[in-house]
This record gives C-alpha cells, sequence and structure tokens, in this order.
C-alpha cells in the first residue's frame, strides 16, 4: 500500500460492494440503483446496519438532479467556484455508477482533439499503416464502448474548438474514424461528466451548442460556517491519512478560525453581518483552506512547534489572500477592524500583524 | 332532503379541485350555487362573469365610514370559489353567498378563529405529506370525480376526533356562529324551492352542514349578534398579493404553478416546462423545444428518484434549472412563480375602499381634484398645511401622480413652506385603485407600500429616498421597519463613494426628525454611514484618475455637507483627520486641493502657502490647474482676502507658455464660473486695478497682456 491516493471505487470498495446488493430497477449499465448511488454520496445507514460515509456535504437536492441526470441522456456539467467539490463529486459518482472512475481527461490550455477522440501510435501507424491497432482510443471512446461514465476535469480551461470536438460524441453518441471507415458507437450506460470553474483566470466559457448538451447542476460555496467546517475536517483528515502525518490532529478551534477568516475575505462581510470588509483578490475557496491547513499541519508535525496553531498557518493565509499591495491593507484592516475586536483572538492578531 | 344537495368541499385556493368541480358542475347541473363567502357582496356577483371583471380581483367588505375595519375575499382564475361563481354566472344558474354577515362578524371584533388546515394538517401528516397543499392536490388526483365525497366522508371523521379532544364546538365560537349562519342560508335555499343545490365551502365546514336539524338553536345563536353597516367592492389584486411569501395566510406558493394545476392534471408537467421556457424566451434567452423535452425527462427521473409518483413543482424546477442553467433561470424564476395575472375591476361598480376614503380626505380638506393644474402654496406650520402636504406626499409613494413638488421645494426636508402643482387626471385614479390592496386609507397603504418596498432595496440612496418619504408623509411609524432596512442595505455595502454620497440626505432626515422629536435612530445610521464611509477614504481616494477624483469630490462634497449638518463635535474631528490623512497622501491634485481647502475654511493649521507653491510647481500645467479647481471649488472670497494666495495664482497664470495656458483655461473657468458675482466682480476689478497690493507685478509679453484681457473678460463679464 504505498499508493498514495487511491481512486474512490477501491478507497470506497467494501461499501460500493454492500450498496450493490440492494435490489431495484437501475438504468442500463449502472451497478447500483439511483437511490443506493444518493445514499454513497450523501451517506447514511444501510438496513444491516453498514453505515455509509458522506463523500459530499451539502445540498442533497443538487446530488439529486446530478445522479437523476446521468440516467438520461443528457451530460452533466457540475459548475462552481474551486473547492466546490466538483471533481470529488464526479469522481465518486463515477465510481458509483460504473464502478470506474479512471476514464478521465484532464483538460489543460494544451488539451487537443484526440485527447476526445482517438490519437495514434505513430510508430505502429508507419510500420502497419491505418488499423485498429495503431489508433488510440481517448478514455472517452473507452467508456462509449464499454457503456461507462467518462469524466472531463477541467473542461473551460479548453480551448473553445477543441471543447466542441464533444459536440458529436454527445449528441450523435458515436464517433466516427474515416481513417479505418469505421464509427464508434456509444453502449447504453455511457454518460459524461465535465467540470467546469467560471471565475478563474484563463477560462473559455462553452459554447451555447455545447451547453445545451449538458444539464448543469451548480455547486455553491458551503451556506454555513459550520458546514464548511465540517468539509474541511473531513477532508483534512483524510488528507493527513493519506499523507500518514504524525503529531496530533489539528484541533477543531485552529480549523474553526481560519475557516471563520476564509468565509469573511472572501463574501467581505463578518459572520455577524455588522461590518462590510474590503475583498482581497486572492482566490479564498474552501479548497485553499484545506490547503493552508494542510500545509499548516505538516509544518506543525515535521518542524514542531507544539499543536497546529495561528503560528504555523499565518503565512498560509497570508500567500493565499495577498496578490498586490491593496491586498496587503485590506488584510491590515482586517486585522485591525475585526480580529482586535475578537477576545482571544489575540494570536491571530499577533501572528498576522508581524507578518504583514 | 339530502338529495337536494351536492357537497363541493373545497381548499381555499386549491386549484387542484378546480377540474373536478367544473366537470362535478357540469354533471349534477344544480339550480341554485351556495358558495362561501360575505353576504353583503351578494349584488356583487351581478359583475362576475363581464369581460371587465378579470382576476385576480377580490371583494373588500368595509365598515361604512371606516375603511380601515374591513375584510377583504381573494379570487384568482384558479380559486375554486371563482370557478363555481362563473360556473353559474355562465349557466344562467342563480348564486348566493354563504356565510355570517361580515357586519356582524367585524361587529363581533374576536380574532380569527385557528386555521382550519389543522384539521387537514392532520390527514397530510398520516399520508407522508409535508405540506396540506401537496397532499391536497395528489388526493383530488387520485381519487378524480369521487373526491367530494370522500373528503366529506374524510372530514367528518377529522372534525369528530378534533372537537372531541379541543373542544372548539363551543357555540359561542366564530365558526360555531358563522355555521349556524350557513345552515341558515341553505334552509333559505332550500324553502325557495330549489331542488338541485350546489354548496362550494371549505371542506373543514360540510360536516356541520350536513343536517339542518335544530332551526330554533341556529335562530338562537345568531339572534341580538351586534351588527355593523358595511359596503362592499370589488378591488383589483395581484398575483404577488396571492403569494403566501406576500404575508397573506391563505395564500399559496406559487400562483404560476396553480394556474397551471387549475389548467387540467393531464400534461401539467408540459404545460410548467413551456411556461418557463417561453418566460425565458421572451427575456431573450434561448429555449428550444428538444430542451422542454429533456427538463420533463430529468423531472420524471428525478421523482423516481426522490420515490414520488409524479413530479412536483419542486422536481421540475430542479430539472429546469439544471437543463436551461441558473443565471437565465433566476432572471425570469419570479415571474414564472407569479404569473402575469393582473386584476381589473368594472368601471361602474361600487368604488374601492382606497379611493372612497382618499376622496373624503381631499373634500375635508378641500382640495381640488379637478383635471387642470392648479398650484398650491402650503404652510406646513399650520396643522392645515401640513395634512395637505402629507396627503400630497402619501399618495406620491402610492404612485399616484396628482401633486408635483416644484422644484425649489424639492427634497427640502426641514422647510416650511412647500409648492404644489396638482392636477387630478384619469391616470390619478387607476393608480389609486392599483393602489387598494395595499391598505384602505392612504397614510395606511402607504406605510404598507414604503416598508414591503424597503425589504428588496439594494441601493442605499433609494434606502434614504424612502425614509425622506416616510418623514415627509408623515408616517414615522413606519421608520423602525425602514431605519432596520436601511441600516441591512448599509452594511451591505462596502464602497466608501456610495457611503458618503448617501450621507448628506440622511444627515437631514435626522436634522428634521430631530426637529420634529421623532427619531433618533435616523441621527445614529447617519454618523455610522459617514464614519464607515470616512475610514474608506484615504485609501479609495489614492492613485485614481480624472474621471474617478470627479466622483470622489462629489462625495467628499456630500461628507462635507453631512457632517456640517450633523454637527457632532466628534464626527467633524474625524473629517478634519481624515482630510489630513488625504492631504498627506499621493492623491489626485483636484482632491488633495480640496482637502487643503476645507482644512484652511476649518481654520486648521494648515500651510496654504507652502502647498499652493508645491502644487503650481508641478511640471504637468494640468495637474497644477486641478489642484486650483479643487482649492477653488465654492467660493472665491479666499482670493479677494489673501492678497499673497492671489498674487501667487496670477504669476503662474501669466508665466504659462501658450500652450499650456490653453490647456489649463478651461479647468480655472469652470471653477471662476462657480464663484458668485459679487466675487468675480471684484476679481476683476483687481485685475484692471494698476496700482495697490493685488496689482499685477509683470507684463512680459504681447501674448501676456491679451492673456490678461481675456481673464478680465471672462471673470468679470462672463456672468452676462
Amino acid at each position: 500500500m504505498t499508493i498514495l491516493r487511491r481512486h474512490a471505487e477501491e478507497a470506497c470498495a467494501d461499501e460500493l460492494d454492500q450498496l450493490s446488493e440492494i435490489s431495484g430497477p437501475r438504468p442500463h449499465g449502472w451497478s447500483l440503483t439511483p437511490s443506493a448511488v444518493r445514499t454513497f454520496i450523501m451517506g447514511g445507514e444501510l438496513a444491516d446496519g453498514t453505515v455509509v460515509e458522506p463523500k459530499y456535504i451539502g445540498d442533497v437536492r443538487r446530488v439529486e438532479v446530478a445522479i437523476a441526470t446521468l440516467a438520461t441522456d443528457r451530460a452533466l456539467l457540475l459548475q462552481g467556484d474551486p473547492g466546490t467539490g466538483k471533481s470529488w463529486l464526479s469522481e465518486h459518482l463515477a465510481a458509483a455508477i460504473c464502478g470506474d472512475s479512471t476514464l478521465l481527461v484532464q483538460g489543460t490550455a494544451g488539451t487537443d482533439e484526440s485527447a476526445f477522440l482517438y490519437g495514434w501510435n505513430y510508430a505502429k501507424l508507419l510500420s502497419e499503416g491505418p488499423s485498429r491497432e495503431a489508433m488510440v482510443e481517448s478514455p472517452i471512446l473507452v467508456a462509449m464502448r464499454t457503456g461507462g461514465i467518462a469524466r472531463v476535469e477541467e473542461l473551460t480551461r479548453v480551448s473553445p474548438e477543441v471543447q466542441d470536438a464533444l459536440l458529436g460524441t454527445l449528441s450523435e453518441k458515436s464517433v466516427p474514424v474515416p481513417e479505418l471507415g469505421i464509427e464508434v458507437q456509444a453502449q447504453r450506460g455511457f454518460n459524461l461528466i465535465a467540470t467546469a470553474n467560471r471565475r478563474d483566470r484563463g477560462i473559455n466559457e462553452l459554447s451555447s451548442a455545447l451547453r445545451r448538451r449538458f444539464a448543469v447542476v451548480e455547486l455553491p460555496s458551503p451556506a454555513t460556517v459550520e458546514r464548511e467546517v465540517e468539509i474541511v475536517r473531513t477532508r483534512l483528515l483524510a488528507l493527513g491519512r493519506g499523507l500518514a502525518l504524525p503529531g496530533e490532529e489539528p484541533p477543531a478551534q485552529a480549523i474553526h478560525r481560519l475557516v471563520t477568516m476564509f468565509r469573511e475575505l472572501r463574501s467581505g462581510v463578518t459572520e455577524d453581518g455588522s461590518l462590510s470588509l474590503k475583498q482581497p483578490s486572492g482566490t479564498l475557496s474552501t479548497a485553499e483552506a484545506i490547503g493552508v491547513l494542510s500545509q499548516g499541519w505538516t509544518r506543525a508535525a515535521y518542524y514542531g512547534g507544539g499543536p497546529l496553531s495561528a503560528e504555523h498557518l499565518a503565512d498560509g493565509l497570508l500567500s493565499v489572500a495577498i496578490q498586490d499591495e491593496r491586498d496587503s491593507t485590506a488584510l491590515r484592516e482586517y486585522v485591525h477592524a475585526v480580529l482586535d475586536t475578537r477576545p482571544d483572538w489575540e494570536d491571530w492578531a499577533r501572528a498576522l500583524r508581524e507578518r504583514l | 332532503m339530502t338529495e337536494a344537495i351536492r357537497w363541493f368541499p373545497i381548499r381555499h385556493h386549491g386549484a387542484g379541485t378546480v377540474c373536478a368541480l367544473r366537470q362535478g358542475l357540469d354533471a349534477y347541473d344544480p339550480d341554485c350555487v351556495l358558495v362561501e363567502g360575505p353576504p353583503e357582496a351578494e349584488p356583487l356577483l351581478a359583475f362576475v362573469g363581464r369581460a371587465d371583471l378579470t382576476p385576480p380581483v377580490a371583494l373588500s367588505v368595509y365598515v361604512r365610514g371606516e375603511p380601515s375595519r374591513s375584510a377583504t375575499y381573494p379570487f384568482a382564475s384558479w380559486s375554486p370559489e371563482w370557478t363555481a361563481l362563473c360556473w353559474a354566472a355562465n349557466s344562467g344558474v342563480p348564486s348566493h353567498f354563504m356565510d355570517l354577515s361580515v357586519g356582524q362578524r367585524l361587529a363581533m371584533d374576536s380574532p380569527q378563529s385557528e386555521r382550519r388546515d389543522a384539521g387537514l394538517g392532520t390527514m397530510a401528516t398520516l399520508g407522508g405529506f409535508d405540506s396540506v397543499a401537496a397532499w391536497w392536490d395528489s388526493m383530488v388526483e387520485s381519487h378524480g370525480r369521487d373526491v367530494f365525497a370522500a373528503v366529506v366522508e374524510a372530514m367528518t371523521a377529522v372534525r369528530e376526533r378534533h372537537e372531541g379532544r379541543f373542544g372548539i364546538r363551543a357555540p359561542d365560537s366564530v365558526d360555531a356562529v358563522r355555521e349556524a349562519a350557513m345552515r341558515q342560508v341553505l334552509r333559505t335555499a332550500i324553502k325557495a324551492g330549489n331542488r338541485r343545490i350546489a354548496v362550494v365551502c371549505g371542506a373543514w365546514h360540510v360536516p356541520a352542514l350536513l343536517s339542518l336539524r335544530g332551526v330554533g338553536e341556529d335562530r338562537a345563536v345568531l339572534r341580538g349578534l351586534p351588527r355593523v353597516r358595511v359596503d362592499a367592492a370589488w378591488i383589483p389584486w395581484s398575483a404577488e398579493l396571492l403569494c403566501s411569501t406576500s404575508g397573506y395566510g391563505a395564500g399559496v406558493a406559487s400562483p404560476g404553478w396553480s394556474a397551471v394545476i387549475a389548467a387540467g392534471v393531464a400534461d401539467r408537467e408540459a404545460r410548467w416546462v413551456s411556461t418557463w421556457a417561453s418566460a425565458l424566451r421572451d427575456a431573450g434567452q434561448q429555449a428550444s423545444a428538444a430542451q422542454c423535452v429533456d427538463a420533463v425527462q430529468l423531472a420524471q427521473h428525478l421523482c423516481q428518484l426522490r420515490e414520488r409518483s409524479r413530479p412536483s413543482r419542486g422536481d421540475l424546477d430542479d430539472a429546469i434549472r439544471a437543463i436551461f442553467g441558473d443565471e437565465s433561470t433566476a432572471v425570469v424564476a419570479d415571474r414564472v412563480r407569479l404569473g402575469n395575472a393582473i386584476g381589473q375591476v368594472p368601471k361602474d361598480a361600487p368604488a374601492v375602499p382606497l379611493v372612497v376614503a382618499v376622496r373624503a380626505e381631499q373634500r375635508r380638506l378641500r382640495l381640488s381634484t379637478a383635471p387642470t393644474s392648479k398650484t398650491l402654496e402650503l404652510d406646513l406650520r399650520q396643522s392645515r398645511g401640513l395634512e395637505k402636504s402629507q396627503l400630497l406626499h402619501q399618495l406620491a409613494i402610492l404612485g399616484v401622480r396628482w401633486g408635483k413638488l416644484s422644484p425649489s421645494s424639492e427634497g427640502a426636508l426641514g422647510t416650511f413652506r412647500e409648492a404644489w402643482t396638482i392636477a387630478w387626471t384619469p391616470s390619478c385614479e387607476r393608480a389609486l385603485v392599483a393602489a387598494s390592496p395595499w391598505g384602505v386609507t392612504a397614510k395606511e397603504a402607504a406605510h404598507s407600500t414604503l416598508v414591503a418596498r424597503s425589504a428588496t432595496r439594494v441601493d442605499l440612496n433609494v434606502s434614504v429616498a424612502d425614509v425622506q418619504s416616510a418623514l415627509l408623509a408623515g408616517l414615522a411609524g413606519a421608520l423602525p421597519e425602514l431605519l432596520d432596512a436601511l441600516d441591512g442595505v448599509a452594511a451591505r455595502t462596502a464602497d466608501p463613494l456610495v457611503l458618503l454620497t448617501a450621507s448628506p440626505g440622511l444627515a437631514r432626515a435626522a436634522v428634521y426628525g430631530r426637529v420634529r422629536g421623532t427619531e433618533d435612530g435616523i441621527a445614529i445610521i447617519a454618523d455610522r454611514l459617514c464614519r464607515r464611509g470616512l475610514a474608506g477614504m484615504p485609501t479609495t481616494a489614492i492613485g485614481v484618475d480624472t474621471d474617478a477624483a470627479h466622483g470622489i469630490v462629489a462625495a467628499l462634497s456630500d461628507a462635507d455637507r453631512a457632517v456640517r449638518t450633523l454637527a457632532d463635535t466628534d464626527l467633524t474631528a474625524l473629517w478634519q483627520r481624515t482630510l489630513w490623512l488625504v492631504l498627506g497622501s499621493r492623491c489626485h491634485p483636484r482632491i488633495h486641493g480640496l482637502a487643503a481647502r476645507w482644512l484652511f475654511d476649518a481654520e486648521q493649521q494648515v500651510d496654504v502657502d507652502s502647498l499652493l507653491k508645491r502644487a503650481l510647481s508641478v511640471s504637468e500645467p494640468d495637474e497644477a490647474a486641478a489642484w486650483l479647481q479643487g482649492f477653488l471649488t465654492g467660493s472665491g472670497y479666499i482670493l479677494v482676502l489673501r492678497p499673497d494666495i492671489y498674487e501667487r495664482i496670477d504669476a503662474w497664470l501669466v508665466g504659462l507658455p501658450e500652450p499650456a495656458f490653453d490647456a489649463v483655461l478651461p479647468a480655472l473657468r469652470r471653477s471662476f464660473a462657480a464663484f458668485s458675482s459679487d466675487v468675480r466682480a471684484r476679481l476683476a476689478q483687481a485685475l484692471t486695478t494698476t496700482s495697490g497690493e493685488m496689482a499685477p507685478r509683470v507684463e512680459t509679453s504681447e501674448f501676456h497682456s491679451q492673456v490678461r484681457k481675456g481673464i478680465i473678460d471672462w471673470v468679470g463679464l462672463a456672468d452676462g
């Protein structure tokens, strides 16, 4: 067991086994019933007393829309700010529905059509001429052939022309290969989950033709601080286990305070709604909060200094929040106007002031 | 006797019943229709079926001469009561209202009895539904036409249990009295020889009407009840007011959805999705038929996953959001949810209470309601004048453009004179009728309109204007709610410019409030706005271009006015500290000059001479001119009072090379144009005088002497 991060279907193999025993009508090619998929994602207790851990903490209605979409012939687009759990949800949905979350295309500015359709093994192509063996199928093509769920991460980072290569796949459910005079047709059960991010720099909006082929599920930022703390804690502990970090678990108070500050700076209003704040331009999503905490935890674990505290986290917070001089001003104002007025937040006020 | 009566138990605004009710009435073909409703409004039933009475409308029944005591009965096109009344009107069958008379009910002055949904609530919970409406709709669907008999049976059981447990049926309870009255109406209808009577009333009451024995007891209950004289009128209603979110207890969550389910059970999913699609298309969004099909399909999958037999509105809306996108759907969501029904009432129907009340008020105050313009000078120190002004302001809040305040007194809180031009046009009448759901007197309607609007405000200046109108219209009672809303908007406003721009209006309102002894809360909020705006000012003023500087100068001028109006020592000190910070920062020269001037005017220890020297020494004459423009804002007396400043500016101006001079001229000209004519005359005189301490020192060239002549022209004579 030296693999750094296991796929969802391996990490949750026991749960998936249990859930697959639940009988009921299931869409073609699905290994679980739709309601078992919901239980797998949202957590719950099975009839035999097995407890299923929640994989996604948030609005069950949106998850239901996502699951129902995959049962129709429309593809699913998960959209939201960084850190709202899009990729996490996409991976677990694929694992639950077809038992395979690895048919994945990672979208980047350099992704080309062969990543969405097919490419060639040029050594074979030159020696044998065009043949089925010389053709390199993309994960999407494999999913079509096997009736599985394909995943595209960060679809909006891919250039618009390449994005539109998905049009045929999604509407005709087939990919012609003119070089071989054949076409690959999708088996029943095939569908596609894409994730997209609309706020980051360097993204390409979907064309309206492609947009119409997706049902969009918007994943919001967590609504309350308690819910966000819960998400951060769950993911942080999973990460800590994966990295086998020594030392104690981060104290609940440290997580709560960091998340509170992230939320306040992100929304520009204090949690009690009494003060409006200047927002720094850095991205302050839940994912960044997890990053800052895991970085701080690593520091506390390896370089000592006792349990995780403001001293370990302040650098991380500043490095994600501050992009330019104005952001420093905003943070100075925040320390002065908010943290200084909160009793027993002196550690944070001091740690941040020393670094600003 | 029972075969002469057919029961149609309904839920108020239970749109799911409408189809079954219409079919039931067609099949039964009654010779008399009794509908639960106010008996006094029966003459108004003559208007039902006319094209100019279009729902949503309401019957308003109010105490004669005291319209603020009233009962209102709203009807939507999909209300079962409305369906029954229309069926009767179209079939030529007489219809009657059946209830305790409103005059007696208002005279009893007892609180509304608990909602009868309690009984239905038990049934809904037992059936595993989370709302009575959902349970009702699904039950009506599953029972088809026999639903009414089933409901009567079910309600009989529920009421037996309910009354046994809570002893609700005390003989003097409002419900008991009402049911006695209903039985009496029923007996009258039978006595009149009707043989096929259809009774359309709240399901809760039906079990109490089944037996018509005990005439004597009913008479005894009704005898000697106090009664007030009432009048009734049709008033136009709106989809918004039918909505439960408007505070209407018996309202529905979505009037739009109710209209869809009332139109038929069979394909309501498709009809609801196409309602959305056409709203989206109207808003310029794409919505194809294929997408609609997909949305219905997705909703069906969703309802399977959620273990329901049929997609609910929630399932459909979730699917629609996924297919058409969150942003596009958010734009039209309210329109679809509410539907676009606007009610209309006949012109020849009796007038509505608000109109009656306003007319009475106009007569009492002897205000002209002629359609021709008339001017009106009001002295607000006299109670008559004040009342007139408040009525005009109240109607303005209601959107009735009867009076127009002359520009000189516009927004002049705190003055005691107002000049109005009034003309009562037909559009005033229409607007007044449209405002009638908000209340039965101008004051009450204006109050509730303002409060309802305040909750939706997002613009701080609009919220401030709300507070001002409340003060002008004499609606001090609305202030706590308006200030709460204002405070909320302010807390969400982070831009110091917006905060400062809003502050003088609020400061004036605070002072006006203080004079009237009405409210101190305004001053506190005004003070807070100023402080928050000022705190953000120094950083906002850094590194802005000329256009942005213009905005900042305007905001600072507003702050200056607000600070002077509030006249608070602490706040004034903060204001001056802010100006010092601005003066010490690298801000736009115009802002810098303005800060210097204000500090100078406030008799602060500011070294104007060296600041001026520094400002005029910059290599860009534009910047120097901008600094001067800031410094000379307001009054030019500083040039008259301080010869040293005057001379320094003069020397700088005369020393400029030709192209630079042309460049700075417009800015300077703007500054000088704002001076009073008196100041300009004195400056012009100083320029022409060759002796004295204000005399020019140098005459360098032909160009400069022409320049001087030009300056004299526009300084002294521009005012024409």
